[in-house]
């Protein structure tokens, strides 16, 4: 007993693990703050609004604080007593992605004010909904240990599934939800499975002891790789929910047709981001310690789902007439080009490994830039035309309400990744780190990216041609000249950082460089990977190790 | 008498996963597929608990990963049950086939 | 101002449309004419500099002989350094003073605005009618291939809502059929572009002691996109040439020409990729028909010159008889079709297919003489055709409809007009003592002096030549059935030509006439010494080439 109470000092976080640690707690802490709100203030939508601004912005000054701690002492990791195998990781890649997720955040808060703000009693629940899956998706990105991650992707994904229903009147969201919620705890469940039978062969939570140990398995053949390769795959298989990628993306265009446009604005960028995040990093260290056959076998499976996401993404988004469904297969489609990005990262023989993880670092901020405005435009034209969101609510918008138009035409030209957009920017960094891999996988990857582009153009020109080329009698679309304001804001930057995109490539850069990667050390006292196979036959019982805790 | 060891633990979880997924995959009913995945999680959970105990304890890695398991499940059930009430509130029946009106 | 002279050239019209999105209704037109007139008087400044014969030799060897080069640092990724670099030379400086002149004309051309069909958005029509020019400009002066690639698919939106807003009853469709068909060259032109850094890149990597610049003089030792470089660097140029160097396992050069040459084959355009040329010419509006046809497609040849046959080489060899069989299948089918067609717009835009395809001819057989032709043939039709077009446009305001069936006698009707009409036609029937013949003469001669060289290429001029026989078949037909017989009732009452239309046609008739009887005063001394360069810088690497393959 006396043992106990002597080690509390041993494994409670010192200050400052605290202050690294400090973003996460300022975003408890708002939370607390929105739920407890109501006892205090009172319901209106504004006011907690306004609350959950301030909290955001307490969030991020923590966040900046800490990204100039880790810039003069590098990556840091912690929250267990194991400080090479810590739970979450403080590095540049998870602090961006915080940084981006708050500034997502306010962006989307100010198109909510702007459109369901009026006729919104749960606004508390909302934010509390929120901003508890933007930490979910935060912490997603900062941990190299398999059970923060299933913590993580289920905290992210939980609140997910209540917000997309919470039209909790309307038929189709319910429905939404449901579709989405049964497919999530599905994946979650078969991922959940994986991620044991891993700990249980290698013995250890921690990805990078796993990946060190990895390859001599998986090149190995017979029952261990069939059993190791499957139980990765199921792992994948979450993630691959998160990002929606071929084949269980189906929960995708239900759930953000389903869904409030401002939830599907969010949901579309951030989820998939932090899905894709999560997956860059965990390829990145796998990279680092496994074989070359092995590498180039999984690169050759992502290339392929990476293909078979964005084709059938772009090719679903035609026979929609919806443009929320319709843009929620573009969404399926971007985020195949992303995985494009994770394919070379798996055989970075000639690549860099940072180049690929900047390459989607800087698409997910377009993306965010180009998704923030078209959803937000279909919010606004939404809310004033009693929640139409069909393609042909659009006809005439280009004459009636140019300020909402030329937006969307925009976000929709970025989209396709056409000059002088953004988003052709980011399409080419892709295109040029594929070109720099230098194989025969990469340049046909390549030539599918390209493909892709020209196939997506005529399902994103329909709606331009609704706006521009058809006529209509209906009159101006009067909204908030906040939501006005931050879709031209979304696409007047769409066209500034083609001009000038040195900074944001070269931020990029520089986030994702310093990479947490520990070294990573044989697992000595665990026994070596055919431990498990020597334990299968039925006389030959283990008996078990005295240990530490014993007693 | 055999002793019960590391095998019998995880052909009982692996029962428990492949039932869950059958579960999973026919059940129409809302609620019994939320079964199926609580039958799936624990099948983990047995899973990570036996690897634990049988591969050395010098951490209690799995252990404790079983008890955040076990929560994870419970907050995800009372979710999910919370979001069947309200499809059954709008559509008048947990049956998943009924809920068409979003397809393509 | 000299310093900056290109860049102001190319940006003014772009400035100009922004003004004029703030200025009162009645003034737009005027601020759009002062845009593109100020842009064509600064393009004659450059004559100054190409007075007297295209400089060669400025550089040494290297064909280019650039003058007023502007560079600037752009885009900096990883490894690659994108510059704003834009400079002319004899290639490109015909092209560019048309593009400013021809803008000029259209501009004026769109003065009755007021009363078209469909004229709602005058500024929005002038705005983008302006960045289309400052689109074209830049596509002609840009040396950087990320640049010219930029300022390529810049042109694209533009065109696409001047056919699609304000064209004929079948202008979506034509518009929609525009935008894919030069999207899919234009992504094929993307990953030729991503390829060509990174090939070039290991092309100064094997052979640094051939890799010194010939036009800045220094060693090159990263991957490039100045086009210059690509054509000139012997390192480049060896490496890109040579049989081991592939692709995919497909030998690199006639890849990546045939890529590049899709994507301006396309544009050319060439049989059998031309189908989107007679949907957009006739659907679009007069002023832009006449840019269409004028500028656009010279482009595609300009585009030729430049990259395919100035970097590929050897390619071009590869592929020599194969766009010799798509250059004679143009002009006669083209030709054909332009007989059979009823209407008079159709008419003149498969004439233009027609004439374009001796452009094809003139480059795809490497001589001088052939050289000079297609360029020629470009400039003469880049006035002839536009020509043409106004023609049909001056009488399709008055009688509402093209249908040369039911004209007749105008030229009695309209004296004026019809000498001015007679005159553009005889130009682009290629009458001896206007400008379309000798475009057309040099061409024939190019391609028989190719004999010896080609096989085949005596065959291809003797069918070429057949095809001036079928012009001016149905150009001598149209005029007799449009401007000569008796005068009808229904065209009597019709007003001659006004101030506004002559300002436009007689310089263009001067033109043809100037072109045709003093052609080297006039443009071939301009492009003379750039074309030898050229011609020279081909040569040689073909002849490496073939040295190296033992044949």
């Amino acid at each position: 007993m006396t043992e106990l109470i002597a080690e509390i000092p041993a494994w409670f976080p010192k200050a400052a693990e605290f202050m690294t640690f400090s973003p996460e707690l300022a975003w408890v802490g708002t939370l607390c703050l929105i739920m407890l709100a109501p006892l205090a203030i009172g319901r209106d939508a504004r006011m907690i609004a306004g609350l959950a601004v301030v909290g955001i912005a307490v969030t991020a000054f923590f966040t900046l604080k800490v990204m100039g701690i880790i810039s003069t002492e590098g990556p840091k990791t912690g929250l267990t007593p194991d400080l090479a195998g810590g739970m979450l990781i403080a590095d540049n890649l998870s602090l961006f992605f915080k940084m981006l997720l708050l500034v997502f955040l306010v962006g989307i808060s100010i198109l909510w004010m702007s459109v369901s703000a009026a006729q919104e009693d749960d606004a508390p629940e909302f934010f509390v909904l929120l901003i508890g899956s933007a930490l979910g998706m935060s912490l997603m990105v900062s941990t190299h240990n398999i059970l923060m991650m299933v913590i993580a992707i289920e905290f992210a994904s939980l609140p997910s599934y209540a917000i997309v229903g919470f039209n909790k009147h309307k038929r189709i969201s319910a429905e939404a939800s449901l579709k989405y919620m049964i497919f999530g705890a599905v994946s979650a469940a078969v991922m959940l499975y994986g991620a044991s039978l891993i700990y249980g062969f290698f013995g250890t939570l921690d990805v990078t002891q796993i990946a060190a140990n990895v390859g001599p398995v998986l090149a190995g053949g017979g029952a261990n790789q069939l059993l190791v390769g499957l139980a990765m795959f199921c792992v994948f298989v979450g993630i691959a929910f998160k990002i929606s990628a071929v084949p269980f993306h189906f929960w995708c265009p239900d759930a953000f047709q389903g869904a409030k446009t401002e939830v599907t604005a969010w949901l579309s960028v951030a989820s998939k981001a932090a899905g894709l995040l999560l997956l860059m990093r965990l390829v990145n260290v796998f990279c680092v310690n496994a074989g070359a056959e092995v590498l180039h076998g999984v690169a050759v499976v992502i290339a392929v789902i990476a293909t078979l996401t964005c084709t059938l993404g772009n090719l679903a988004a035609y026979k929609q007439t919806s443009i929320k469904r319709m843009l929620a297969y573009s969404s399926i489609a971007h985020a195949g080009y992303m995985m494009a990005a994770a394919a070379i990262l798996v055989d970075a023989g000639t690549v860099e490994s940072f180049t690929a993880i900047s390459t989607v670092l800087a698409y997910v901020v377009v993306y965010m830039l180009m998704n923030l405005g078209a959803f937000g435009v279909v919010a606004l034209v939404e809310s004033k035309n009693g929640d139409d969101d069909s393609i042909t609510a659009f006809a005439g918008l280009g004459w009636t309400s140019p300020a909402l138009a030329i937006p969307m035409l925009f976000c929709l030209v970025s989209l396709v990744g056409i000059p002088p957009f953004a988003g052709f920017i980011t399409k080419w960094y892709l295109l040029a780190a594929l070109g720099e891999a230098a194989s025969g996988l990469y340049w046909a990857l390549a030539i599918v990216i390209v493909i892709n582009t020209l196939i997506s153009l005529w399902y994103y020109m329909r709606v331009v041609v609704q706006m521009f080329l058809k006529e209509s009698d209906k009159p101006a679309i009067e909204v908030p000249m906040s939501g006005t304001l931050l879709v031209n804001a979304c696409g007047i930057l769409l066209i500034v950082i083609l001009v000038f995109s040195n900074p944001l490539k070269e931020r990029a850069d520089r986030y994702s460089a310093g990479l947490f990667s520990p070294v990573p050390t044989k697992l000595a006292d665990q026994g070596s990977a055919d431990s498990l196979a020597q334990s299968i036959p039925l006389d030959n019982i283990a008996a078990p190790q005295e240990g530490k805790h014993g007693g | 008498m055999f002793e019960i060891g590391l095998t019998h633990y995880l052909v009982v979880a692996t029962l428990l996963f492949v039932m869950g997924i059958f579960v999973m995959i026919t059940k129409r009913n809302a609620i019994g597929i939320l079964i199926g995945v609580e039958m799936v999680l624990n099948g983990a959970n047995i899973n990570l608990v036996a690897f634990n105990r049988y591969n050395g304890m010098s951490n209690i890695d799995g252990q404790i990963t079983s008890l955040f398991v076990i929560v994870l499940a419970a907050a995800e059930a009372a979710l999910a049950v919370a979001i069947c009430m309200n499809f059954y509130k709008n559509l008048n029946t947990v049956d998943v086939d009924h809920g068409d009106t979003l397809a393509g | 101002m000299d310093q900056h002279l290109i860049s102001w050239i190319v940006f003014l019209p772009m400035i100009a449309g922004l003004v004029l999105l703030f200025v009162p209704r009645e003034l737009v037109k005027w601020v759009a004419l002062f845009g593109s007139g100020l842009a064509f008087v600064l393009s004659l400044l450059l004559f100054k500099t190409f007075w007297g014969g295209d400089a060669a030799g400025v550089f040494g060897d290297a064909y280019g002989a650039l003058h007023h080069v502007e560079r600037a640092s752009w885009i900096t990724g990883n490894k690659f350094n994108i510059e704003y670099f834009v400079g002319i030379d004899g290639l490109s400086f015909p092209l560019f003073v048309l593009t400013t002149f021809v803008s000029l004309l259209a501009c004026l051309a769109s003065f009755n605005f007021d009363s078209w069909k469909i004229n709602k958005g005058i500024k929005a029509y002038f705005f983008l009618f302006l960045l289309l020019e400052t689109g074209m400009l830049g596509v002609f002066v840009s040396l950087d291939f990320f640049l010219f690639y930029v300022f390529w698919e810049v042109m694209l939106l533009p065109m696409y809502f001047l056919i699609g807003v304000w064209g004929g009853e079948r202008r979506e469709y034509a518009a929609i059929k525009f935008f894919i068909f030069t999207l899919a060259g234009s992504v094929l032109m993307l990953v030729g572009l991503v390829a060509m850094f990174f090939y070039s890149a290991d092309a100064v990597a094997k052979y640094p002691e051939m890799a010194t610049s010939y036009h800045t003089g220094a060693p090159v030792t990263t991957g490039t996109f100045d086009l210059i470089e690509l054509s000139t660097n012997d390192a480049i140029q060896k490496y890109f040439g040579e049989a081991s160097t592939t692709l995919l396992n497909v030998r690199f050069a006639p890849l990546m020409f045939m890529f590049l040459f899709i994507g301006f084959a396309i544009k050319l355009p060439c049989v059998p990729v031309h189908t989107w040329l007679p949907d957009a010419h006739v659907q679009a509006p007069t002023p832009i028909s006449m840019i269409l046809a004028g500028v656009l497609l010279k482009m595609g040849g300009y585009g030729f010159l430049r990259l395919c046959y100035g970097i590929f080489p050897v390619g071009g060899e590869f592929w020599a008889g194969f766009l010799a069989v798509i250059a004679v299948i143009s002009i006669l089918y083209g030709a054909l079709c332009a007989m059979a067609q009823t209407d008079f717009k159709k008419l003149v835009a498969y004439s233009s297919v027609s004439h374009m395809g001796y452009v094809l001819l003139g480059i795809c057989v490497m001589t001088t003489t052939g050289f000079q032709g297609a360029m020629f043939q470009m400039i003469a039709h880049g006035i002839s055709s536009p020509m043409c077009f106004f023609l049909v446009g001056v009488i399709y305001d008055r009688a509402h409809h093209r249908e040369i069936n039911r004209f007749g006698g105008l030229w009695l009707s309209m004296p004026r007009y019809g000498s001015m009409a007679t005159l553009g036609f005889f130009a682009s029937l290629g009458l001896p003592g206007l400008c379309g013949f000798v475009g057309e003469a040099y061409v024939l001669l190019g391609t028989f002096q190719a004999g010896p060289k080609f096989d085949w290429a005596y065959t291809a001029a003797i069918c070429a030549a057949f095809g001036v026989v079928l012009t001016a078949g149905y150009i001598l037909w149209v005029i007799q059935r449009v401007y000569l017989g008796s005068v009808r009732e229904e065209y009597k009452s019709f007003p001659e030509a006004n101030g506004r239309e002559m300002l436009i046609l007689a310089p263009l008739g001067a033109l043809c006439i100037l072109l045709g009887v003093l052609p080297k005063q006039t443009v071939f001394d301009f492009m003379n010494g750039t074309l030898n360069l050229l011609i020279n810088q081909i040569d040689s690497v073909t002849q490496v080439a073939m040295a190296a393959a033992g044949g």
